[in-house]
């Protein structure tokens, strides 16, 4: 497997590893009654801003898969 | 002639004609009026809109901003879902309208999110508190975190990525944008192991793209979807009906952009032609007949088993104050239907009634996004209170107007700095 495709692989599981974390464990926890103080705040603040920062490098893998110097490039 | 001899000026890059400077400064202005209006509203707050609370204020929260938040984001839909498809399916009749779709997804998206900031009586506070403080498992943060960051972001992605092989040609010629075009191109050199390198990630994108806006669209449904306590809104046909009229506008919309690009540009003529539209015309058809069957059983289920103000807000939608939104909605989306079935049956495809189908879903698509936010709020109540009313002022109007011209404005520039038709497309005439 290329340098590349290591990579951009890392980063992609980086960033859905991310978003999961931010999603299940960072943000405000699942549960009953869902509105009250303990189900309703984050317990981290930011958990949603870390969950869209996760989505975002995902897609960055891609610009790094594709960018990444190689050789083989020129025509 | 080949793509790779051809001046940069013959797809219309550089080239301001005496039309392109009027519509630039025509829209310039519109949107100039739509920025004083919304000074006026951050000045004075939103006293002076037509918004006001539901219930004792006798109002609508949610107006003419939220639908064009709802109406935007539809359009947004068929854009990036027409570029992945075309990957995913090799459709290469559409493959010339790929980069203005993905453009119209891009701009559209971006215009949402506008419009819910000028929803927001106080827009820093609103971003902040969002990403500070909302729950990634809520369909609002959905609608607004995951469909301006994530799925704007993996169209922004998407874009740049599917522009570079053209940016590389367009740096071959010398031009005043060189520079750009070389940082756009990032080292591209249009090699067998570059072009295969982006198959692949194009066809990863794709994979990715299309469940990550259907759920955007569906979320976007949820929204009005699961309030249990509003008539009108609780159903479960509105997420797979936000996305059924998602694709119909935006569709509509790729067909309308498609024809002005024909008309502004005259060399995209032989790579934008009738089997193009024609493919346009047969899905925008088919996904009208669907939302139409999705307006008859809602409107059949809530008029028949409905309780009492579910019935009473299906008659304001068929007899009441708000029949001719609804009616013109139906009208347009069956003239639009119709005209796609005539010429389906006849077997010939016309340019002008696929535009004019274009025009009509969308006619459709802004009166069904203006009679799903603002009935069950003026009328929807389960509470004793009197009905509501809500009248858009000018400045919700200029607003709405300006951002709609901002979009076409940067769409049209863009045409000037960066071809829109792909340069390795096929004619399809």
């Amino acid at each position: 497997m290329s340098t590349r495709a290591i990579v951009a692989g890392c980063l992609a599981l980086a960033g859905f590893t991310l978003g999961m974390v931010a999603y299940f464990v960072l943000a405000a926890p699942w549960g009953f009654p869902p509105d009250s103080v303990a189900h309703s705040n984050p317990r981290v603040p930011f958990a949603p801003a870390i969950f869209v920062l996760g989505v975002m490098m995902v897609f960055i893998a891609a610009i790094v898969y594709e960018l990444w110097p190689g050789n083989g490039d020129r025509r | 002639m080949s793509v790779q001899s051809r001046s940069y000026r013959d797809i219309g890059v550089g080239r301001w004609g005496p039309l392109s400077f009027l519509s630039t400064a025509v829209l310039a202005a519109v949107v100039v009026v739509g920025a004083v209006a919304y000074s006026r509203q951050f000045i004075h707050g939103e006293i002076v809109t037509g918004l006001r609370d539901w219930g004792t204020a006798g109002g609508a929260p949610w107006g003419l901003y939220i639908s064009f938040v709802v109406y935007f984001i539809g359009v947004s839909f068929a854009g990036i879902s027409i570029a992945a498809l075309v990957r995913l399916l090799r459709i290469t009749a559409l493959e010339p309208v790929t980069r203005m779709a993905e453009l119209l997804t891009i701009v559209s998206l971006v215009l949402g999110a506008f419009s819910v900031l000028a929803d927001l009586g106080q827009p820093l506070r609103g971003i902040t508190n969002l990403f500070r403080y909302a729950r990634p498992q809520s369909p609002f943060f959905g609608t607004f975190s995951l469909v301006m960051a994530g799925y704007l972001f993996a169209s922004l992605v998407y874009f740049y990525l599917a522009g570079r092989r053209d940016a590389y040609l367009m740096a071959q010629q010398p031009s005043r944008l060189q520079a750009f075009y070389r940082w756009w191109a990032a080292g591209y050199r249009d090699s067998a192991a570059e072009r295969a390198r982006h198959e692949r990630t194009s066809f990863l994108l794709a994979v990715a793209i299309l469940p990550l806006l259907v759920t955007a669209h569906s979320t976007l449904g949820l929204v009005f979807g699961l309030m249990g306590g509003r008539p009108g809104w609780f159903s479960a046909l509105q997420a797979p009906g936000f996305v059924v009229l998602a694709g119909v506008s935006g569709l509509g919309h790729i067909a309308v952009l498609a024809a002005l690009v024909r008309w502004f540009i005259p060399e995209a003529r032989e790579r934008i032609g009738v089997p193009t539209f024609r493919l346009l015309g047969i899905f925008t058809m088919v996904l009208g007949m669907v939302y139409l069957y999705f307006t008859l059983i809602e409107v059949l289920t809530a008029g028949y088993a409905g309780h009492a103000q579910e019935q009473e807000l299906v008659r304001l939608l068929l007899l009441g104050t708000y029949a001719p939104y609804f009616w013109g909605g139906i009208v347009a989306l069956a003239l639009a239907v119709g005209l796609g079935l005539a010429q389906g049956l006849r077997g010939r495809w016309s340019i002008g009634a696929v535009v004019a189908m274009g025009i009509l879903v969308n006619i459709a698509a802004i009166a069904k996004r203006l009679i799903i936010v603002t009935p069950s709020l003026t009328h929807g109540s389960l509470l004793p209170y009197e009905d509501g009313v809500y009248v858009p002022t000018w400045v919700e109007v200029a607003i709405i107007i300006g951002l709609m011209s901002l979009g076409a404005l940067v769409i049209l520039v863009f045409s000037k700095l960066f071809p829109v038709v792909p340069l390795d497309s096929e004619p399809t005439s």
